[in-house]
C-alpha cells in the first residue's frame, strides 16, 4: 500500500478506479437496483391501485396509504367495486401478502394460471395459499437489505473503533495517570449501578424514563472522566494494554461458531428487524477489527505518524485524521466481505423460522416455504437466486477492492 | 514446544469459562419458569380451589428444587438495599416477580410483603365461603387483579370498587378497610433503599456453579421435553454431525487441494481463468440454498425418471443383518447430498487459497533450484511447492470449522438427519433451553479443541515456528 497520506477523497478516485471492472459495474448495478426497489416496493409490487377514480374525485391509494394521509379506502376494500373506475395498478398488483384464491395451491410460472388477464399473471408462481412469489421478493428485499446494512453498520463501527485503538496504542502507547485509572474505574462501577437503578426509581407508575437517563449518566461519565484528567494530573503513569484486552476479547468470539451463536440470540430475544441486525453486529466485528488492527500496526510506524506527533499535533488528532483514514481500507474489504455474511445470516436465521416478525417477509423465509412442497421450485429457485446475487455481488465488490488496494 | 502447548491451554481455560458466562446469562435471560412449562400454570390464573394450588405449589417446590432454582443465581450478588436477602427463595416465580415489581414501586419490604398476603388471604376467604355472595364473579375477578397489579392508581380503583361492591351487604365479608390502610401506608413509604447498593455472598450452592460443575462432570442437566438426559441426546445426535462435517471435509480437501494446484500451475490458461471466475460465484452461494435445489431436484421424479437419484432425507436405516457393502451405500446415498452442498463452498475457498500461495511459492529460488537438479515435476509441485503453501490453508482452518458446525444446522434440517444441528433447532422450537446451551457449550469446547489441534499441527509442520519457539524456550 502506497505511504502516502490519503485522505476520504481517494476512496472516491479507488472506487472511479475499479469501474474498468465489468464485473464491479455489474455488481454494483446489482445493490443499486435492490435499493432502488427496497424504497419503492410498494410503489411497483400492491394490490392496492396507484391512482383511481371514486366518487368522482382522484385518488392515490398507495401515496395515501405510505404517507398517512386520509384516504376513503381501508383495509377491506373490495378494489372490484364498480364505484372505483380507472384504476392504473401498479407493476405487479399484489403485495406481499395478498390471498389470490382462485390460484393457491403452488401454481407453477410456467403453468396454466386462473388469471382475468396477463396483467394479473404471477410471473413467479405463488405458495400454499396463493401469495405472489414475486411480489415476497419486492417486499422482502427490504427487510434483507436493511437488516444486512444496519448489522455490518455496527459490525463496522465496533470493528474499526476496537481495531484501531487496539493497532494504533498496541500495548504500551497508551499512558494514564494511576489516579486517573482509578477513579475511572470507580466512576464506571458506580454509574454502572446508576444506569441499573435510576430507571427504577425514576420509573414508578409505569414511567419508561431509562433511555434519557442513560444519555444523561453516560455524558456525566464522560464529563467527569475529562475534568478529573484536567485538575488533577500529576500521579505516576501506567500502560494500558490495550491492544492485548482487544485479542482477549477476539480469542472468544472466535471460539463461537457465528452461525450458532446468531441461531441462538435470535431465538431468545423477540422477533425484531432491530435485534437481528444487532445480533448480527454483533457477530461480524472480529473480521473487521483484526483488518483493521493489522493496517493500524503499520499506519503508525510510517514517517509521516512520526513528524505529525512531532508537530505536537494531539494524539486524538493524530489517530482520527492521520492514522485512520490510511489505515481504513483493509477494514473496508472486510466489511464488504462482511455485508454478504450479514445478509447471509439474516436469511439463515428467517430460513429457520427466527428472526424477523411474523408479519414481514424477507428472502430467507420465502425459500422456506420451499420446504412445504419440494415440487414448488420456484419456491426455491428465485428468493435464492436473490440472496446468491446479492452476497456474490458484496464479495467481488470486496475483493475488487482488496486487488486494487494492493496495486496501491 | 511442550511450554508452547502449555500456554496454549492455560489461554483455552479463561475462554472456555468465558463463554459459559456468556451462555448462562443468555440462558437465564431465556430460561423463564422451567416448571411452570413442565407442569403447566393454568391453575395460576383460575385459582378456585385452595387444597388444589396447595398441592400444585407442593409440586412446584419438589420440582424448582430439582432444578435448583430455589437457589441464588451466581456466586454473589449486588441488589437494593431494600430487597430481603432471600428473594430468589420465594416461588413460584410468578410470585416472586410479583413481589419485586412491587418493591420497585414502593420500596418498603415488610409492607409489600404484608400487603401481598393480605390480597391472598383476601383470596382464600373469598373462594372458601360457605355461600357465595350474588356478586361473587365480579369481587373475584377484582382480587385477582389486585394480585397481579403494582400500580397506585389501578390498586385504588380496584379497591375502590371492591368496597362498592361489598357494601351491597350489611356484614362486611372481607377485610377491605384494613388491605386499604395497609396500601396507603406502603404508597407513602421510602424509596431511597432502592438506590443504595448491598453486596450478598452466597457461596457455591448457586444455580451457576452447580449448571458449571455439571458441565465439567458431563452432566448438562435433563431435557423437559422427554426427560432424557441432555449428554445422552447429544451423544446420539453427535456422531452424525461428525460423520456428516469429516466426510465433507475430507471430500472438500481432495478436491480442493486437486483445483488448487490445477489453478495455480496453469494460471496462465484459459479454461483456468473460466474456472476462477466460477469459483467466486460457487463462494457466494448459501448452502442451504443449494441443499434446498438438491432436494428438489434430485430427489423426486418430478423432472424425469433419472432425477430419482437420491433418497429424499434421513439418515437411512440399517437393518441389523445388512452386509458391509449394503451398509455402506446405504449411509452413502444418504450422505451423498449433503455432503456435496456443505463442500461445495469449501472446495471453492480451498483452492483460492491454495492457488494464492501456490503461486508465490512457485516462484521462489529453490524451486528453480529443484527443477536445475532435474527433480520430476510431479515431485517439485506436490513435495516442495504444496508443502510449504499449506500453511496459510492450515490458518485459515481455525475459522473454517466453526462455520461449517453452524452451517451443517440447515443442512440437517433440509435433509431430516438428526444430528447437533437438528437436535439444537428442534429443542429452540420447543424452547428447550438446557439441550440448547449444552449443545452451544459442546460446540464452543469442540471449537476450541480443533482451533487448538491446528496451532499444534502448525507449529509442528512448519520448521521455522518449531525452531524459533524452541530458541526461546
Amino acid at each position: 500500500m502506497s505511504t502516502s497520506p490519503k485522505n476520504i477523497g481517494f476512496l472516491r478516485k479507488l472506487l472511479k478506479r475499479m469501474g474498468r471492472y465489468r464485473v464491479f459495474r455489474m455488481a454494483r448495478t446489482w445493490l443499486f437496483f435492490l435499493f432502488f426497489i427496497a424504497l419503492f416496493g410498494d410503489f411497483i409490487a400492491n394490490d392496492k391501485p396507484l391512482f383511481c377514480r371514486y366518487e368522482g374525485g382522484v385518488q392515490f391509494p398507495v401515496f395515501q396509504e405510505i404517507l398517512g394521509l386520509r384516504s376513503p379506502f381501508n383495509k377491506s376494500t373490495d378494489w372490484d367495486d364498480p364505484k372505483i373506475t380507472s384504476k392504473i395498478f401498479p407493476l405487479i398488483p399484489y403485495h406481499f401478502d395478498t390471498i389470490d384464491p382462485l390460484n393457491s395451491q403452488f401454481k407453477s410460472p410456467f403453468g396454466k394460471q386462473n388469471i382475468s388477464s396477463i396483467r394479473f399473471r404471477h410471473w413467479l408462481g405463488t405458495d400454499q395459499i396463493g401469495r405472489d412469489v414475486l411480489a415476497g421478493m419486492i417486499i422482502g428485499a427490504r427487510v434483507s437489505l436493511v437488516i444486512g446494512f444496519f448489522g455490518i453498520g455496527i459490525a463496522a463501527l465496533l470493528g474499526i473503533f476496537l481495531g484501531g485503538i487496539g493497532g494504533y496504542f498496541g500495548n504500551k502507547r497508551l499512558k494514564w495517570s494511576r489516579s486517573h485509572l482509578v477513579f475511572t474505574l470507580v466512576l464506571f462501577v458506580v454509574f454502572s449501578w446508576m444506569a441499573y437503578v435510576l430507571p427504577i426509581y425514576f420509573g414508578q407508575g409505569g414511567k419508561n424514563r431509562t433511555g434519557i437517563i442513560w444519555w444523561v449518566l453516560w455524558f456525566m461519565f464522560v464529563v467527569f472522566v475529562w475534568l478529573y484528567g484536567k485538575v488533577f494530573n500529576q500521579s505516576k503513569a501506567v500502560n494500558l494494554p490495550l491492544d492485548w484486552m482487544v485479542l482477549r476479547v477476539l480469542e472468544v468470539f472466535k471460539s463461537i461458531p457465528k452461525l450458532l451463536l446468531v441461531l441462538v440470540m435470535g431465538a431468545i430475544f423477540n422477533p425484531s428487524v432491530f435485534l437481528v441486525a444487532l445480533v448480527i453486529g454483533v457477530t461480524h466485528w472480529p473480521s473487521i477489527t483484526l483488518y483493521m488492527r493489522g493496517e493500524m500496526m503499520k499506519v503508525r510506524e510510517k514517517e509521516y505518524m512520526i513528524a505529525a506527533q512531532l508537530q505536537g499535533i494531539p494524539e486524538w488528532r493524530v489517530l482520527l485524521r492521520h492514522a485512520l483514514p490510511n489505515a481504513i481500507g483493509p477494514a473496508l474489504v472486510a466489511i464488504m466481505l462482511g455485508l454478504g455474511s450479514a445478509i447471509l445470516s439474516e436469511s439463515f436465521l428467517s430460513f429457520l423460522g427466527l428472526g424477523i416478525p411474523p408479519d414481514l417477509v424477507s428472502w430467507g423465509k420465502l425459500l422456506a416455504s420451499a420446504r412445504e412442497n419440494i415440487s414448488a421450485w420456484w419456491l426455491a429457485v428465485f428468493p435464492g437466486l436473490a440472496i446468491f446475487l446479492t452476497i456474490y455481488s458484496a464479495n467481488r465488490i470486496g475483493e475488487l477492492l482488496l486487488e486494487e488496494l494492493k496495486a496501491g | 514446544m511442550l511450554a508452547y502447548l502449555f500456554r496454549r491451554l492455560l489461554f483455552f481455560i479463561p475462554t472456555v469459562w468465558v463463554v459459559s458466562l456468556i451462555a448462562f446469562g443468555l440462558s437465564n435471560r431465556v430460561a423463564g419458569d422451567r416448571v411452570s412449562l413442565v407442569i403447566g400454570d393454568e391453575i395460576l390464573s383460575s385459582n378456585e380451589k385452595p387444597e388444589e394450588y396447595a398441592s400444585w405449589l407442593e409440586e412446584y417446590r419438589r420440582i424448582a428444587t430439582q432444578y435448583q432454582m430455589d437457589k441464588p443465581k451466581f456466586y454473589f450478588s449486588i441488589l437494593p438495599a431494600n430487597y430481603p436477602d432471600t428473594l430468589y427463595r420465594v416461588l413460584p416465580i410468578e410470585r416472586q416477580k410479583h413481589l419485586k415489581s412491587l418493591l420497585d414501586e414502593y420500596g418498603d419490604w415488610a409492607l409489600v410483603n404484608r400487603y401481598v398476603e393480605q390480597v391472598e388471604a383476601m383470596h382464600n376467604t373469598l373462594v372458601t365461603l360457605q355461600d357465595r355472595p350474588a356478586n361473587y364473579t365480579a369481587m373475584n375477578n377484582l382480587v385477582n387483579q389486585l394480585g397481579r397489579t403494582k400500580r397506585k392508581n389501578e390498586i385504588k380503583r380496584l379497591l375502590d370498587s371492591l368496597q362498592a361492591e361489598q357494601s351491597q351487604y350489611p356484614t362486611s365479608l372481607l377485610a377491605v378497610n384494613e388491605l386499604a390502610q395497609l396500601f396507603e401506608q406502603m404508597a407513602s413509604s421510602r424509596r431511597t433503599g432502592l438506590l443504595i447498593p448491598k453486596f450478598l455472598w452466597h457461596g457455591t450452592a448457586n444455580q451457576y456453579h452447580y449448571w458449571l460443575s455439571g458441565l465439567l462432570r458431563g452432566d448438562l442437566g435433563q431435557s423437559i421435553v422427554d426427560k432424557k438426559d441432555v449428554g445422552r441426546k447429544i451423544m446420539d445426535a453427535l456422531p452424525k454431525t461428525l460423520l456428516l462435517n469429516f466426510a465433507a471435509l475430507i471430500v472438500s480437501l481432495f478436491f480442493g487441494f486437486l483445483l488448487g494446484v490445477y489453478l495455480a500451475i496453469h494460471s496462465e490458461s484459459w479454461f483456468s481463468k473460466l474456472l476462477l471466475s466460477k469459483i467466486y460465484a460457487v463462494l457466494a452461494i448459501p448452502s442451504f440454498w443449494l441443499a434446498s435445489l438438491l432436494v428438489i431436484f434430485f430427489t423426486t421424479s418430478d423432472y424425469g425418471a433419472w432425477t430419482n437419484i437420491f433418497p429424499s432425507g434421513g439418515y437411512g436405516t440399517i437393518s441389523d443383518g445388512a452386509s458391509f457393502f449394503r451398509k455402506v451405500s446405504i449411509r452413502l446415498s444418504h450422505l451423498a447430498l449433503p455432503v456435496l452442498s456443505i463442500s461445495l463452498p469449501l472446495i471453492g475457498v480451498i483452492a483460492l487459497q491454495l492457488r494464492r500461495s501456490l503461486i508465490v511459492e512457485m516462484k521462489k529460488t529453490y524451486i528453480k533450484i529443484a527443477t536445475l537438479k532435474g527433480i520430476s515435476r510431479r515431485r517439485i509441485i506436490w513435495g516442495h511447492g504444496v508443502r510449504n503453501a499449506v500453511f496459510p490453508i492450515l490458518t485459515m482452518f481455525g475459522s473454517l470449522l466453526p462455520g461449517m458446525i453452524g452451517g451443517s444446522v440447515a443442512i440437517e434440517l433440509i435433509f431430516n438427519i438428526p444430528g447437533m444441528g437438528l437436535l439444537l433447532l428442534h429443542s429452540i422450537y420447543s424452547q428447550d433451553w438446557s439441550v440448547v446451551f449444552g449443545v452451544l457449550m459442546l460446540t464452543v469446547i469442540l471449537t476450541i479443541i480443533s482451533l487448538l489441534l491446528m496451532d499444534i499441527m502448525y507449529v509442528k509442520m512448519n520448521p521455522k515456528i518449531r525452531l524459533k519457539l524452541e530458541k526461546n524456550a
